[in-house]
This record gives structure tokens, C-alpha cells and sequence, in this order.
């Protein structure tokens, strides 16, 4: 019988080793993989350097728009689309979302760290790396611009520098929200303010070719200063008071309805605006798509209108995922409230076993999307990231082919 | 002694298991219609339509250095600098036309906000006329014949050949061709959304004005 200190290393080293392997397949287009016609089964823009495949809300959003202009090609999209989802879902519940979605790694990489960073040393750790990912993400495309490098080596660099940036914005999170730290808040403001002053004297000294020149790219980093600094003023303003968002509390639980909402209101919205809504403002796409694009050819692109909107929500996002695990799971991401319910019947589960249960709660400790895993096991919020199994110190929790709600619905 | 858990229960509601048979139905049409609907069309409908990147979804206009003067091959900066434009068949076959000085071809595709709002600006200034897909050329010009194309269908392969770097693909886009008394064809592509103003100046130095030959 496997030991459950065997079982655990298994099951993280799943999920690491299954997150790497679909970014890669998703970014397959930096190996001259041309566009498929395939639909991410998780949220990632298709304008993407590198992506090779739709997005789900990008689809729908399409297939509105051809139904309402009359297109038989609609439908089928749709269908598609819905088939796709009902396979996957039917198949493996809302795994995607725990082991496969890039914007879920994401998430993950925050926690980590936000656990990890408990000490000065361990803080000005993440400064460095999120520093030195940053010169590397700004330097690599420009010097292989320069010498002529095959464009395809170095898109990486547009993820490794956004990557540095996010990194670089969750190390503003903590500084901020651990104590109440006025000063810390209004130097990022200060920064803020400096970011910008610095993008005049970029435009005026000539400098191009950098993100340093990019109003778009110094805009970014001076708002993402901007909303640490606004989100530690909030933080010190609430003094001791906490914002309760417990899990399963009363503002935990509504906020959860909001993905369902944007869901719904995804296909009615693009009919009525007659263009791609929510693709136009998603978050997702400046944190997929628009930051590492702005590494790979700072100075090709000026904003259009719907670029800062996209980026406030996007440190927004960031944001919400620095104070709350799974923060975009667990509240906003509409295709999670489309899988959620394919929970209730999917092939493969995690079992619970209640006899070997000593009740420690490190099940409930471990879950980042803050639900009780022995409650339900076919909770459309469980994202089936086996962090649970890997926790138990009984393995009472493991992972079965078999939903058990449809196997008692089968024996009935 | 009993152990409670510290959070109040979520999820699981009563009577969510009446899910069960619906999604038993869901799994019997769920891989049919993946199946059916991938291979009668949708398979290929998304990659035609995620082809042409859609700069909406990026938030940001490609910025184009300003115009210097038209080109009679490729221009500098584009993969293919100093080669000669294989114009398509359909673009001389046009200007050959007495009736036509200048050609533009205005590329745009579905959900495209800058697109749709170049081509109602296009419409209001007389440049162009009728709906974005299939509009033509409006009445204020004579000598001009537009053709607004959906990129990602562009029958007759017009794309590819003038976008001004040979590397990126988005859209919208604005070209225009025309012939010289020397019978050479030149043209200028702007990628991204073009000012109507620019447009029509554009225009007017090509049908009225001097022409700086590139």
C-alpha cells in the first residue's frame, strides 16, 4: 500500500508537471505550430504570442456574432463549443481549472509565494527575482532584435518578462497588506507618479526600441504602483477591521455567483453591442495576451480604447488573486461556472473515505478554492487540484474513475 | 465527542443531484456534437477566425511609422524588402478598368471595433457606402472603386500580399493601389485604424495632388 507521504509527492508533482506541460502545448505557436482550429479548454487569449487555438468565451462570443448576422457557421461554433465542454467536463469535472489553466498557475505561483514570503530575506528574494526576470524579459527581445535572432527564440522572453511583472506586483501586495504600513502605500503612489514623469523624459530623450520608451509599458507598471498603493490605503483606512470574505460566509458566497452572472451575460451582451464584449475588456487577455506583448515589441503598438480599461481590471485581478487563493476561480472566471456543474457527474472524482477520517482539517486548510472537501466531493467550486489528497494525513481522500453520486444514481 | 468543522457548508444543495439524469443526457449528445459539429464546420470556422489576431482582444493599435512615400515593392522593414509585389490578377484586372484611378482595399473582420468604426466614419465622409461586409465605394470620389474585405475569407488572397510588414496580421487594414502614366502600380498599406481624415487626404493626393514616387 503507498505511503501517504509517497501519495503526496505523487500528486503535487502531477499537477506542477501537468500546469508546465499545457502552457507549453498552449504557447505551441513559438515552435511554428500554425493557428488550429481547436478551443482552449481553459481561459487563454488567442491573441497570444504564440497561441495556437480559440479561446472558449472568444468562441461564443464569435458564434453570437455570426448567428446575429445570419451565418450558418454560428450554430456550429456554439455546438462545438458546447460539446467540448460537455466531453471534458463529463470526462474530468472542472480539472482544468485546477491542473491545467495557465491564469490557474498563475494563482498558484501566488500563493506559493505568498506563503513562502514571510521573512525580509525571503521578500527581497522575490524583489530580485522579479527584478531579474523583468531585465531579462526587456532586454532579450531587444538585443535579439538587434542581432538578428530567429523571432521564435525569443517570444519566451514576452511571458518571462510579464511574469516579472507580476511577481514584481505581488511583492507590492504583501509589502502593503501585512500591517498597516501608510508610508509603504504612498511611496508606491509616489512610484506611481515617478513611473510617470519618467515616460515624458523617455519621449523627450528620444530613447526607442525599449519598454522604457512605451508610454503603454511604463502606464502599466505606473498603475499597477498606483493600485498597490491605493489597495494599502484601503487596507490602512479599515484598521483592524477584515474584510470577510471566510469561505461559505455570506459575501464569500454571493461574490461566487458573479462568474455565473458574467457568463450568462457574455452572449446577450455581445449581441447587443454587436462586437466581442467581454473579449474586449477581459483581463485575462492583458494578463495572457497584452503584457507579454508588450515585451516582444514595446514600441509597435499604442493603446486603443479599451487598453487601460483592460489593464485596470487586470491589476485589479491581480489584486484580488494576491488577498484571496483562486481569486479569479472563485469568483470571477466564467468558464469555471461553466464546468462547475459538470462536477456533479463527471467520470473521474476523489472519494472520501469518512471511516478513516480523524476530522484535522487539513483538508479544508489545503483547499484553495475554500470549500470543505469532505463535504462534497461534487462541489462545482472543486477544481480537482488533489491538493486535498496530498494534505490528508490518513489518506482518506483519493482520487477514484468512478463519480460516486452516479454510482449511487446508477444503483438505485 | 462530536468534531465540527469550521466552515458552514457550501456547495452541495439538496436536490442538486436532479443534475444527475440531465447530464446523463449531456454525455449521450456532449462527444456527437463534438464530433458533428467540429468536422461539419466549427473546427474550421475558429481557426479562420483566430488566423487574423484580433487586436481588440490585445487592447492596442500596431503604430505605423508615418507615410513617407508609396511603395513599388516591398518597403523597407518588410520581411521580403525590395522584392517585387506579386499583385494578384484581381488588382490588375481592376486597374486596367479606364474608369478606375485609385483602388482601396479595406480589410476587416467580425467583432472588430476599430474596423467598424473606420468604415461608419468611411460612410459618413462618402468614401464609402453600404454595410462593412460586401460595401463598396461611395459617390463623393469618381475614379475610385473600393472593395471592404473580411480578412479571414479574402477569396482572392489580397491580404497576405500587402500587409506592410509581411509579419504581423491584424486588422483593420487600409490599402491603395493605383497605376501612373509610367504603368507601374504603386501602394501603401496602413495597418490599423486610419483616420478619416487621413483617408481622404491620402486620396487626394493621389487623384489630385503631386505623388512622391517611392
Amino acid at each position: 500500500m503507498m505511503s501517504p507521504e509517497k501519495s503526496k509527492l505523487r500528486m503535487s508533482h502531477v499537477r506542477i508537471t501537468l500546469q508546465g506541460l499545457f502552457f507549453i502545448v498552449a504557447v505551441l505557436g513559438v515552435f511554428g505550430i500554425a493557428m488550429t482550429g481547436f478551443i482552449y479548454p481553459f481561459f487563454f487569449c488567442p491573441a497570444s504570442p504564440g497561441a495556437c487555438a480559440g479561446c472558449p468565451i472568444w468562441v461564443l462570443e464569435h458564434g453570437v456574432l455570426e448567428i446575429s448576422s445570419g451565418s450558418v457557421n454560428g450554430p456550429y461554433m456554439i455546438f462545438y463549443l458546447i460539446g467540448m465542454f460537455l466531453v471534458i467536463g463529463i470526462l474530468v469535472g472542472r480539472s482544468f481549472c485546477g491542473l491545467a489553466c495557465p491564469m490557474g498557475t498563475l494563482q498558484d505561483i501566488y500563493s506559493f509565494l505568498k506563503r513562502k514570503a514571510a521573512s525580509r530575506y525571503r521578500m527581497g528574494m522575490l524583489a530580485f527575482a522579479s527584478l531579474l526576470l523583468l531585465v531579462i524579459g526587456t532586454a532579450g527581445p531587444y538585443i535579439a532584435d538587434k542581432t538578428g535572432l530567429e523571432p521564435l527564440l525569443y517570444m519566451w522572453m514576452g511571458y518571462v518578462g510579464a511574469i516579472g511583472s507580476f511577481l514584481l506586483a505581488l511583492w507590492g501586495f504583501i509589502i502593503v497588506m501585512r500591517g498597516r504600513r501608510i508610508w509603504a502605500s504612498l511611496s508606491f503612489i509616489a512610484a506611481s507618479i515617478m513611473l510617470r514623469a519618467m515616460v515624458y523624459v523617455a519621449e523627450r530623450s528620444g530613447i526607442e526600441g525599449t519598454p522604457l520608451s512605451s508610454l503603454e509599458f511604463m502606464g502599466l507598471l505606473s498603475l499597477m504602483a498606483l493600485i498597490i498603493g491605493l489597495v494599502g490605503l484601503v487596507r490602512f483606512a479599515l484598521k483592524d477591521r477584515r474584510i470577510q470574505l471566510r469561505s461559505g460566509a455570506g459575501a464569500d458566497r454571493w461574490l461566487r455567483l458573479v462568474k455565473v452572472g458574467l457568463l450568462i451575460a457574455v452572449a446577450p451582451s455581445t449581441y447587443i453591442f454587436d462586437t466581442l464584449a467581454f473579449t474586449d475588456i477581459d483581463p485575462i487577455g492583458a494578463i495572457t495576451a497584452t503584457i507579454p506583448e508588450l515585451f516582444l515589441n514595446p514600441n509597435a503598438w499604442s493603446a486603443n480604447q479599451f487598453f487601460w480599461l483592460k489593464m485596470v481590471f487586470a491589476v485589479t485581478v491581480l489584486a484580488l488573486v494576491a488577498v484571496v487563493d483562486r481569486g479569479w476561480c472563485r469568483y470571477l472566471c466564467p468558464i469555471g461556472a461553466m464546468y462547475g456543474p459538470t462536477n456533479k457527474i463527471s467520470i473521474s472524482d476523489i472519494h472520501f473515505d469518512a471511516q478513516k477520517c480523524i476530522h484535522c482539517q487539513r483538508c479544508i486548510s489545503a483547499c484553495p478554492m475554500g470549500i470543505n472537501p469532505k463535504e462534497d466531493k461534487t462541489d462545482p467550486e472543486c477544481i480537482r487540484c488533489m491538493r486535498c489528497i496530498d494534505a490528508c494525513p490518513v489518506a482518506a481522500q483519493r482520487l477514484v474513475p468512478v463519480n460516486a453520486t452516479l454510482g449511487r444514481w446508477a444503483s438505485r | 465527542m462530536r468534531n465540527r468543522d469550521p466552515l458552514p457548508r457550501y456547495g452541495s444543495r439538496p436536490g442538486f443531484n436532479a443534475l444527475v439524469p440531465i447530464m446523463l443526457v449531456a454525455l449521450m449528445t456532449g462527444a456527437p456534437a463534438l464530433a458533428v459539429f467540429s468536422y461539419s464546420g466549427g473546427y474550421s470556422e475558429v481557426q479562420r477566425l483566430a488566423t487574423i489576431r484580433c487586436l481588440g482582444c490585445l487592447g492596442l493599435d500596431p503604430q505605423i511609422p508615418g507615410f513617407t512615400s508609396f511603395w513599388t515593392e516591398y518597403p523597407q522593414g518588410h520581411i521580403k524588402k525590395g522584392e517585387e509585389v506579386p499583385h494578384p490578377r484581381f488588382v490588375t484586372q481592376v486597374l486596367d478598368s479606364e474608369e478606375v484611378d485609385l483602388l482601396i482595399l479595406f480589410y476587416w473582420a467580425q467583432g472588430c471595433v476599430p474596423c467598424s468604426e473606420q468604415w461608419d466614419e468611411m460612410v459618413e465622409e462618402g468614401i464609402a457606402s453600404g454595410p462593412e461586409d460586401g460595401g463598396r465605394e461611395g459617390t463623393k470620389y469618381a475614379g475610385l472603386r473600393l472593395y471592404s474585405i473580411d480578412a479571414n475569407e479574402d477569396p482572392n488572397g489580397l491580404y497576405p500580399t500587402y500587409i506592410p510588414t509581411g509579419r504581423e496580421n491584424g486588422v483593420p487594414m487600409t490599402t491603395f493601389i493605383f497605376r501612373m502614366d509610367d504603368d507601374i502600380i504603386r501602394w501603401y498599406s496602413h495597418y490599423g485604424k486610419m483616420e478619416v481624415d487621413d483617408v481622404s487626404g491620402m486620396m487626394d493626393r493621389i487623384m489630385y495632388g503631386h505623388i512622391s514616387h517611392g
